[in-house]
């Protein structure tokens, strides 16, 4: 069992109504089991379009996600 | 490598014309440079579906954003002879005609200038973690989304 904290933003964090959540994962997952498990929980994500940060970076989706990494979902930029 | 102190870039609500104009004043002892440039980014009152937008409410995944902004200063000041560089975004809501942006780029001569500051604002609005939403005087909003 692998326990994850997900950090949600801008439009994500409005869809999901929260800014953090917990998730248990009955085992490792990957980037992309990740994804289909929070899109199970909030189907509303799959209509947005985002991507999943692992300690501040991009990396592919087989990426074994561990419960000290930082996850974060971020929605389209914005800046400027 | 030498080891630079990270600059904080983010302002809390828009950024004024007096602190624009005090950070060029402050340039005057660096007589070394022979030219700057500025980008400014200004809030733009966009209409969408007959529906005016009055500000833009920014956010941030300010961790991700601050190490992003990091980078890119490092590798436009590899890129380009820069004497110096400033960079500063809003966080919170910035009023439709407010500045939002702050680029600064001064050199000793002009035309690096030019190409320093349109790299720069490119990769700013490409790589950094920063959501905006546009508010419309009703209330509601739409989320904004860089081209």
């Amino acid at each position: 069992m692998t326990e994850l904290k997900i950090n949600y933003y801008g439009m994500i964090a409005e869809c999901t109504a929260c800014e953090e959540e917990f998730l248990t994962a009955a085992k490792l997952v990957s980037v992309q089991e990740l994804d289909h498990l929070l899109k199970q929980k909030h189907p509303n994500l799959k209509k947005l379009s985002y991507k999943i940060a692992i300690n501040h970076s991009f990396v592919t989706p087989d990426t074994l996600v561990q419960s000290d990494h930082e996850i974060a979902l971020l929605p389209p930029f914005a800046g400027g | 490598m030498e080891v630079k102190k990270k600059k904080t870039v983010f302002v809390e609500g828009a950024i004024m014309p007096e602190f624009i104009a005090n950070s060029i004043a402050k340039h005057q002892t660096k007589t070394s440079i022979g030219a700057h440039d500025i980008f400014l980014g200004q809030v733009r009152a966009d209409e969408i579906a007959n529906k005016t937008a009055q500000a833009i409410t920014y956010s941030a995944h300010t961790e991700m954003a601050e190490a992003k902004f990091h980078e890119i200063r490092e590798a436009t000041f590899e890129k380009f002879e820069l004497t110096c560089m400033h960079i500063y975004h809003s966080l919170g809501t910035v009023k439709a005609g407010e500045i939002c942006l702050f680029v600064f780029v001064s050199a000793p001569h002009r035309k690096v200038v030019f190409d320093a500051i349109e790299f720069l604002v490119e990769n700013i609005k490409k790589e950094v973690p920063i959501f905006g939403k546009e508010v419309f005087e009703d209330n509601t909003h739409v989320w904004k989304e860089n081209t």
